[in-house]
């Protein structure tokens, strides 16, 4: 294989040198938390591309009222799926592969704790994938034996029971979900191993890096939550396999379908903060970096990040307002989802204090980060308004919520992986990306996510629900606008790959620290990395960490 | 400074310009939300539904001035501070105790007014006032029913209410769970199989309307065109990207377009309203429910109370409706049996040449009539090939005169010649399956043993509170005076619900009541005599008054 290539990249053994299949069985074999992170990130971007082609099916079909480009029933079984690329496939094993990389190299450790784990984590998700999306295929390919499930990634029974989806697409769609579910738990576990025990002299929990703080939450997150959903799913599928026997959700059997509401979103309302928490752990390394300023409050930083934590186990509720739990209950619920917006506001009032007063400079990581900071803000503005149970429920299940997780999940965590991406693209692979062609793709990007969902905001409010394969006509132009914003937004990340194939050829080398003034431990390294990535046990230079000015003298740099 | 750092720093102000441009252009949208009526809540039709438009004006204008907040700093910063030369170094501040938790504080206490201020319209939305009338939803793949218990208990397709009239609306499915949505009227509740979810209604009545739809003041047109718009050019580019051709996977046209007339929120009433005095409000469904989720629309009709009274008179003598098989086919069945009677292929078998609906005899016709009214579960052979959906029951839908239309329809479309039945017949029919006469009381007395045996199915439900032998905990059903000698109370406890115990009834149909009271007066060593399904459709109208 290519002898050019250096750090980590470099092939192990001879024959690896000459042989590219020895190569990639030396990557699939890797037990390297960095080969393990890119072949997550790999891997992530390909379900991506299958998420992105539901969704853009899905907009194709609205962009006119009445039946265009699917049939009715195909149509029902794009959202669930769409969601289940990007959510289960897509941002969570991308954010997994960026803190794979990182967070063993910014607490200073070699490996994670159990490197075999870790590659047994990442393997699990290809077959997952396969078998999840295996009735896509068979859906494309016009075999009507395996269909995809129509009840969405909610899958609420008895929708989701063997009486109303009999087809075994829904049970290869649950296996599918218990699989992943199964290897972010491993991740999770390893991940809290690895930073707990695993930290360089002087690195304490409260001189951690945002990054890998952000992960640790995560990782808590995941642990205390995936467990609930993949019981719910078992339940589900022994309802499906034996619905003679069990009948947890049947209101036939005695079941109560609302039960299954409690557990799916004891686990999916958690998991909005894995798929954000760990963007905001980007987000607070690449802005300080391009401020030349540290993060603004960092313990405050840390506690509202411990706090969206803790709330957001007590919240799940706000998924049923309208599911007929009483009102008591839903005013409780609704403080509580309230009061998450304290935390969240306050992280972005510190990023906004890190950048006041800096000295600015915007590379295409730092727009990134700057636009997700203003669309994210209208995400979490549209979430308070949500919250407010009269509000909801004229809102809830239309457009609106559409527009809202969009906000929160396009233009909050798919900003922060681009900003991410750029940020350790150097880093990761030891080449520089074109600057001009990122700050295109960070504009088209920013544009035409707000031409695709801010629309569905009004589209909500006039009353347009979801998951609706025709509409009202009244709705139809709205509509066109956000087919429009995007198949452009589709377009544009034409930009980014473009932008890849050319960094690949040009091989521009990056220097270690190619952004100057980051402060973390990766950038005290060669970029790519070396394969164990110190020589030497690294010992951390604590950092300035309480409020106020710092003493000028007060410089920290990362020991080498 | 040198020309090139002159230069240099024009440069930046022409990105900045840009930045600033571009953001602007971000922003209008967020503007065009704040402008009045632009982003206006659709429900303005009802006072509850004006107090939720208020909370959400008060909500939409605290979180646009913190949006204008947050950009002002955002801007201000990338204004004030980008990096004029290489070597700059910014004074190096961790933070400020003193401000974050000003901002905190601030924060905390802008979500608690929102808060209190939510709860304030929560309470006045969601608590229950006194009502005139209840009507019950029922929502089934992919229609829904009403019915009106106050009324004799028949059932309509659409909500017919009377304006300015607080109605109590009691929500339930029969399958999966669905969602009964009036924007216009700020109403939304899930449809949940096994039990009733109530939410109330107010509808503005046609007085409101005065004014706000001037076509109604000349003659209204017995039927209004589409309000469908022009879209052909994109609809035929979108066909051709497509593999298969429209007219082939949509031999019909969707539900929705038939009934587009009353769609975009257009309050005219048309066809068999016209001649009432009332506005409409478009229903939907918003739960995911399977492929035909989005076809789920019906009509919330608000009348005014003299129209409605004259409605509930017509609904019982009939009206002046004529009755259309056809109609009741297309809007029933065809979903099923599709609009020429082809079937669908495995599920449900086509109607066209069956030997089931083609063979002139009398027999032939009653089975026909029977399916219709009972439905039919299980694997059944048509033309040969073997067939396995679930086909509803009817009988509480259609009268003789609608099943008969319908059977009609069946039996002489499509080139099939399988003559015609009467009312007289369905009537008869009916009678034998024991089914009450439509849509009164029933009257021949249901089989003691079937009232047994379905109200042992019911009674799986009950085990975890009464115990399979009836003996459990405080809940004692054996040798329970209330089950032996309390009819009356009974189903006022099934329907009504207790402190302890939930309406569990309230959902059920008067034979299954009857079913389950008659089970559990006949078991645990109990002996009691069995109750009739009439007998609790009589005393459910007492009690539920």
């Amino acid at each position: 294989m290519s002898t050019t290539a250096k750090g980590y990249l470099a092939p192990l053994t001879k024959e690896a040198e000459t042989s590219t299949w020895v190569y990639l069985k030396e990557w699939f074999c890797s037990t390297d938390a960095k080969r393990i992170g890119v072949m997550y990130i790999i891997f992530s971007i390909i379900m991506g591309l299958v998420g992105l082609a539901e969704s853009l099916a899905i907009r194709i079909e609205l962009a006119a009222p009445g039946p265009t480009f699917v049939s009715d029933a195909t149509y029902m079984t794009l959202p669930g799926m769409h969601a289940t690329a990007m959510i289960f496939f897509f941002i969570i094993p991308l954010y997994t592969g960026f803190a794979n990389f990182l967070v063993p190299i910014q607490i200073g450790a070699p490996d994670m704790a159990f490197p075999k784990l870790n590659l047994c984590a990442f393997w699990i998700l290809p077959p997952a994938a396969l078998i999840t999306f295996s009735s896509v295929l068979f859906q494309v390919f016009g075999v009507d034996l395996v269909v995809p499930p129509d009840f969405g990634w909610t899958a609420y029974p008895p929708l989701s029971t063997a009486a109303y989806n009999s087809n075994i697409g829904a049970d290869l769609w649950i296996m599918g979900v218990i699989l992943v579910g199964t290897s972010s738990t491993m991740g999770a576990v390893n991940f809290l191993s690895t930073v707990f025990n695993m930290r360089c002299k002087n690195m304490t929990f409260f001189q951690l890096p945002l990054f890998t703080w952000a992960l640790v939450v995560t990782s808590f997150l995941i642990l205390a939550s995936t467990p609930v959903l993949s019981s719910a799913m078992l339940m589900l599928q022994l309802e499906r396999t034996m619905p003679e026997l069990f009948s947890f959700f049947s209101p036939q059997g005695g079941g109560d379908p609302i039960l299954y509401q409690h557990l799916f979103w004891f686990y999916s309302h958690p998991a909005v903060y894995i798929m954000i928490m760990p963007g905001f752990g980007i987000i607070s390394e690449i802005i300080p970096t391009f401020s030349r300023k540290p993060i603004f409050g960092y313990s405050v930083m840390v506690w509202s990040m411990i706090a969206i934590a803790v709330l957001g186990f007590v919240v799940w509720a706000h998924h049923m307002f309208t599911s007929g739990i009483a009102t008591e209950v839903r005013a409780g619920f609704m403080f509580l989802t309230m009061l998450i917006a304290v935390p969240t506001g306050i992280k972005i009032f510190s990023w906004l204090g890190t950048m006041w007063g800096g000295s600015l400079k915007f590379d295409t990581p730092m727009l990134f980060a700057t636009g997700f900071l203003i669309m994210f803000t209208i995400g979490g503005l549209s979430g308070v308004t949500l919250a407010s149970v009269p509000v909801d429920i004229e809102l809830h299940d239309t457009y609106y919520v559409v527009a809202h997780i969009h906000y929160v999940l396009v233009a909050g965590a798919l900003m922060t992986i681009f900003a991410g991406f750029y940020f350790w693209w150097p880093k990761i692979t030891g080449l520089m990306y074109d600057e001009r062609l990122g700050r295109i793709h960070f504009w088209l990007t920013t544009i035409f996510i707000n031409v695709t969902f801010f629309v569905q905001h009004y589209l909500g409010v006039k009353g347009m629900p979801r998951r609706y394969f025709d509409y009202d006509p009244s709705f139809a132009d709205l509509n066109l606008v956000s087919s429009l914003g995007s198949f452009a937004l589709a377009a544009a990340q034409l930009i980014l790959f473009a932008n890849i194939a050319l960094s690949l050829k040009r091989k521009v080398a990056a220097t270690a620290n190619p952004w100057k003034d980051a402060k973390t431990l990766e950038w005290a390294l060669s970029s790519p990395p070396p394969h164990h990535n110190f020589d030497e046990d690294p010992v951390w230079e604590p950092v300035e960490r309480g409020h106020g000015p710092a003493s000028h003298d007060a410089h920290p740099q990362p020991a080498e | 400074m040198t020309v090139l750092g002159h230069l240099s720093k024009h440069m930046n102000k022409c990105t900045i310009t840009t930045v600033l441009a571009l953001l602007t252009a971000l922003l209008i949208p967020g503007i065009a939300m704040a402008i009045p009526g632009a982003g206006d809540f659709t429900s303005l039709e009802s006072p509850s539904g004006r107090e939720i438009a208020d909370l959400y004006n008060i909500l939409a204008k605290i979180c646009f001035v913190i949006f204008v907040l947050v950009c002002a700093v955002l801007f201000g910063a990338i204004l004030r501070f980008r990096r004029k030369s290489e070597d700059e170094n910014p004074e190096q501040i961790h933070g400020n105790m003193k401000v974050e938790m000003g901002l905190l504080l601030a924060a905390s206490l802008i979500q608690v007014f929102i808060g209190i201020k939510t709860i304030d319209t929560m309470w006045y939305v969601e608590k229950l006032p006194e009502t005139k009338m209840t009507v019950e939803a029922i929502a089934y793949q992919w229609d829904w029913q009403f019915r009106y218990p106050d009324h004799g208990g028949f059932i309509t397709e659409d909500l017919v209410i009377p304006a300015y009239t607080n109605v109590k609306l009691d929500i339930t499915s029969k399958d999966v769970i669905h969602s009964l949505f009036v924007p216009e009227l700020g109403i939304k509740m899930d449809a949940v199989p096994g039990r009733f979810n109530y939410w109330w209604v107010n509808a503005d009545g046609p007085v409101n309307q005065v004014g706000i739809e001037p076509n109604l003041e000349g003659n209204t047109p017995a039927k209004l065109g589409t309000t469908r718009s022009d879209n052909t050019v994109i609809r035929q580019t979108l066909n051709a990207l497509s593999l298969v051709q429209t007219e082939e996977r949509h031999p019909n046209t969707s539900g929705l377009e038939q009934r587009v007339t009353y769609l975009a929120a257009s309050r005219k009433v048309d066809d068999k309203y016209a001649k009432y005095d009332a506005v409409e409000y478009r229903g939907m469904c918003t739960e995911l429910c399977g492929k035909g989720h989005y076809d789920m629309y019906f009509r919330v009709v608000a009348m005014t109370p003299a129209s409605f009274a004259q409605w509930l008179e017509d609904q019982k003598n009939g009206g002046d409706k004529e009755v259309d098989g056809k109609e009741i086919y297309d809007s029933k069945c065809a979903s099923c049996h599709g609009l020429e009677g082809a079937g669908i292929a495995g599920q449900f078998p086509p109607l066209a040449g069956s030997e089931w609906v083609t063979e002139d005899n009398d027999e032939n016709k009653r089975r026909h009539v029977q399916v219709v009214l009972e439905g039919l579960k299980g694997a059944v052979t048509v033309k040969g090939v073997e067939y396995n959906g679930v086909m509803q029951p009817w009988f509480n839908v259609l009268n003789d005169d609608e099943v008969a239309a319908v059977v009609n329809h069946e039996r002489t479309s499509w080139g099939n010649a399988g003559g015609e039945v009467d009312s007289k017949l369905v009537a008869e029919v009916r009678e034998s399956l024991g089914y009450p006469a439509f849509s009164a009381g029933g009257a021949i007395p249901v089989p003691e043993q079937d009232l047994i045996s379905e109200g042992e199915k019911i009674y799986a439900a009950c085990v975890t509170c009464h115990g399979a032998d009836g003996k459990k905990g405080s809940a004692k059903l054996a040798n329970s005076p209330k089950a032996l000698s309390d009819v009356p109370g009974y189903v006022s406890m099934l329907v009504n619900g207790t402190q302890a115990k939930s309406a569990m009834g309230q959902s059920m149909t008067d034979r299954e009541i009857a079913a389950i009271i008659t089970y559990t007066r006949k078991s645990f060593g109990n002996d009691a005599s069995a109750v009739q399904p009439a007998e609790v459709a009589r005393i459910r109208k007492e009690v539920t008054k």
